[in-house]
Order: C-alpha cells, then sequence, then structure tokens
C-alpha cells in the first residue's frame, strides 16, 4: 500500500457513459409524464374556480402506490404526475445500481461494497418509508 | 388568484429559478421554497416537498453533461454518497416532527451561509502540496482532470477522507431537512478537508446532489408532502430553466449573475429568518 497510485481518468468509459445517457433519460421520460399528467389534469377542469391552497388541502395525503398505478393506467391527470414524480426519484437510485453491476464487472471489490450500501440505504429508506405509512 | 394562473406563475418562476440556479451552480432550489411559502403561502413542508423533486431534476441534467466532460470523480462521490444518503434520511424524518417556524429560520440561515462562497470564491483552483492519506491511497481516490485553458489534464491527490465523510453527513441532513441541494455545504466539504480542485468539488457535488436528495424524496413522498399540483410546474419549470441555462453558461459572464443573485440570496435569506423567529 506504499506506492504513490497512479492518478486515474475519470470519463469516457462505458461506466460514464453510460450513467450520463442513463440520468438524461430517466429526467426526460418522467418530465415527460408529468407533462401528459398535468395537461391532463387541467384539461378535466378540476383546478378551475378552485383556488391553489384548497387544491393542495384536497391533494396533501399520504402517496398510496396501488392507487397511483391504479389512476396512471386509466390516464387520471393527478396519478401520472405521482406517477412521473416516482420516476423521476428513481432516476438517481438507478443510477447507483448500474454502477454496482460496473464495480462487479471491473472486480472492484470495495466499491461493490460501497455502491451497494449506497444501493440498500436508498432502497431501504424508499421502501421504509412506504411501509411506516 | 385561480389555481390555474398559479400554477402558471409558479412555472415561470420556478424556469426563472431553475435558469439562475444553472448559471450560478447553486441549482434552483434555494429560490423554490422561499417563492412557494412567502409568495404563495403554502405549508414549507409542502414548498420543501416540491423542491426536493426538482432537485433531483436539475442535479441529474448537470451531473449528466459534468460526467461527460471527466470532470467528476465518480469514486469519491459514490464513497461520500454513503454519508449523505443516511443524512439525507436523517433530515426528511426530522422535518416532519419540526416546528414551521424553526424550518423557515433554518433555511434562512442556510441562506444566508450560501451566499458565503459567491462573495468570496473559496479554495484553491488547484491545490498545491497534497499527499494523498491512507484511505484515499487504498480507495483510489486520486484522479485528474482535464484543463480546457491549458489543455491539459491535471493531476491530483486526495486527503482528510475521514473528515469529509463526517461533513457530507450533514451536508445531506440539511439537503433532506430543508429541500435544497447543498451543494454549497458538499463544495465545502470537499474543498476544505479533502482538497480537491475546484472544478472536481463542484462537478462532483452536483453528481451528488441527484443521489442524496433521492434519499429524502422519498420520505416526503409517502408522507404526502410531494403534491402533484404544485410539485408538476416546479419540476417542469426548474428542469427547463436548467437545461437553457447550461446552454447559456457558455457564453455568459459568470460575475453578471453573481452580481446579480448574491442580493436576492441575502434579501430572500433575511425575510425567510425574520419570517421563522416570528417577526416578518
Amino acid at each position: 500500500m506504499n506506492e504513490t497510485p497512479q492518478p486515474v481518468r475519470y470519463g469516457g468509459g462505458p461506466m460514464e457513459l453510460w450513467i450520463s445517457r442513463g440520468l438524461l433519460a430517466g429526467v426526460i421520460l418522467s418530465g415527460l409524464i408529468i407533462f401528459a399528467g398535468l395537461v391532463l389534469f387541467l384539461a378535466k377542469g378540476t383546478a378551475s374556480g378552485e383556488s391553489l391552497t384548497n387544491l393542495v388541502d384536497q391533494q396533501k395525503a399520504a402517496a398510496d402506490f396501488g392507487a397511483i398505478l391504479r389512476g396512471a393506467g386509466r390516464a387520471d391527470g393527478k396519478s401520472l404526475i405521482q406517477f412521473g414524480l416516482f420516476v423521476l426519484i428513481l432516476t438517481p437510485i438507478s443510477r447507483v445500481a448500474m454502477s454496482v453491476f460496473f464495480f462487479l464487472r471491473e472486480r472492484d471489490r470495495i466499491f461493490v461494497v460501497i455502491t451497494t450500501t449506497v444501493l440498500l440505504i436508498l432502497l431501504g429508506g424508499l421502501i421504509g418509508a412506504a411501509l411506516t405509512q | 388568484m385561480s389555481a390555474e394562473q398559479s400554477m402558471g406563475v409558479i412555472f415561470g418562476t420556478a424556469l426563472a429559478a431553475g435558469l439562475m440556479g444553472s448559471l450560478t451552480g447553486l441549482g434552483g432550489g434555494v429560490l423554490i421554497v422561499p417563492l412557494l411559502t412567502v409568495g404563495f403561502g403554502l405549508d414549507i413542508r409542502v414548498a420543501i416537498g416540491a423542491s426536493i423533486v426538482s432537485i433531483i431534476a436539475t442535479s441529474s441534467g448537470a451531473a449528466a453533461a459534468y460526467v461527460r466532460d471527466h470532470l467528476t470523480n465518480i469514486r469519491i462521490g459514490m464513497l461520500l454518497e454513503m454519508a449523505t444518503t443516511m443524512g439525507g434520511l436523517t433530515g426528511a424524518f426530522v422535518t416532519g416532527y419540526l416546528p414551521s417556524g424553526a424550518l423557515f429560520a433554518l433555511f434562512g440561515a442556510v441562506l444566508l451561509v450560501s451566499a458565503i462562497p459567491m462573495v468570496r470564491k473559496l479554495g484553491e483552483e488547484i491545490p498545491h502540496g497534497v499527499l494523498s492519506d491512507a484511505p484515499a491511497r487504498a480507495l483510489r481516490l486520486a484522479g485528474r482532470y482535464p484543463d480546457r485553458s491549458s489543455g491539459t489534464e491535471i493531476p491530483y491527490q486526495v486527503k482528510g477522507v475521514p473528515a469529509g465523510i463526517s461533513m457530507m453527513y450533514f451536508a445531506g441532513v440539511f439537503s433532506g431537512l430543508l429541500g435544497i441541494g447543498a451543494g454549497a455545504l458538499k463544495v465545502l466539504a470537499m474543498d476544505t478537508a479533502m482538497r480537491l480542485p475546484m472544478k472536481v468539488s463542484t462537478a462532483t457535488s452536483n453528481f451528488m446532489i441527484g443521489v442524496t436528495a433521492a434519499a429524502s424524496a422519498g420520505v416526503y413522498f409517502w408522507r404526502g408532502d410531494v403534491v402533484p399540483v404544485v410539485a408538476a410546474p416546479v419540476a417542469l419549470g426548474v428542469l427547463g430553466g436548467s437545461l437553457v441555462g447550461a446552454q447559456l453558461l457558455l457564453r455568459f459572464p459568470n460575475v453578471t449573475v453573481r452580481l446579480i443573485f448574491i442580493p436576492v440570496l441575502a434579501g430572500v435569506g433575511i425575510e425567510m429568518l425574520l419570517r421563522g423567529i416570528g417577526v416578518a
């Protein structure tokens, strides 16, 4: 462990390229879903004649994943927005999952452990928070 | 104002916030919470919920560009994310139990602190005389990055890994607590404790912000604080603004942007602080 480490140039490798593409794809996908949901929501006219604070009070309830999926399936605007926001939250989490895979392939054991830990914290938080609602 | 008009105004202001945020490197989040609370009288937790989600959008967009430009030190980012995600979860849980006044006051204080690195440029562009410590060697954290102005690659060493990790936990707590990227705190940690070059700190901080925000966003999402009518215009606006900002960044003088942004930050910070302690 005494030798001077060879500086590494980051970027340009397959991991960087896929992370970069994956992040952009996730953000664009979620943006499109949220946009579609917003258009559908406004088209339904629920928002007209209401004040924003009233709408917020109506919508401020613990999220229910089953209800979001069912609502998104029948093109309900509010549920689609929620689904799009959920995809956005999943985007960085999938980035971490991708890097676990790349470090596994590079047989970089310490970083497999590090990235898996980050992934477990993220998934544990997401699932734990869902279950305790 | 009807809800539709309010959503239109929120979208427009989020667009401007995203633009300003990406031009200054602060992300749009710091302006979203004051806008929604002071401007629209919404519950601060709803404002934080919308902001934390929008941060994922901007950070992921910016991170994609930085990673492609070889400025991000992915290994350092991943290592420190262990601390920022734990901090993010802690912060998001604590927010549910803090009184609104305390959240306002904390937000104002953090805003004012975030303005400091903009007034006084922190750290050295390329720190000298840094020798990698044992953890940095074992984890192979040293790297090099391309410098556009000189056209060469600049190698750098890394130290202060344990100190950096501890500071990152607190950066994560503030991110989850207030729905901000806490980029200023992250850069501060990498700059002072780990002595990374400024460009690498900035890019790596951006890389971590999305993952940190994702940790706490889940908690806000299930708790019902990410309200669709508010979060949708905010996320779309900030995303649009930061995409345009990233294009403008290449031909816009940084100094001008800072001169506009500093008084805005300071004013908003003081307003939030006063509101928090019950004066305003």
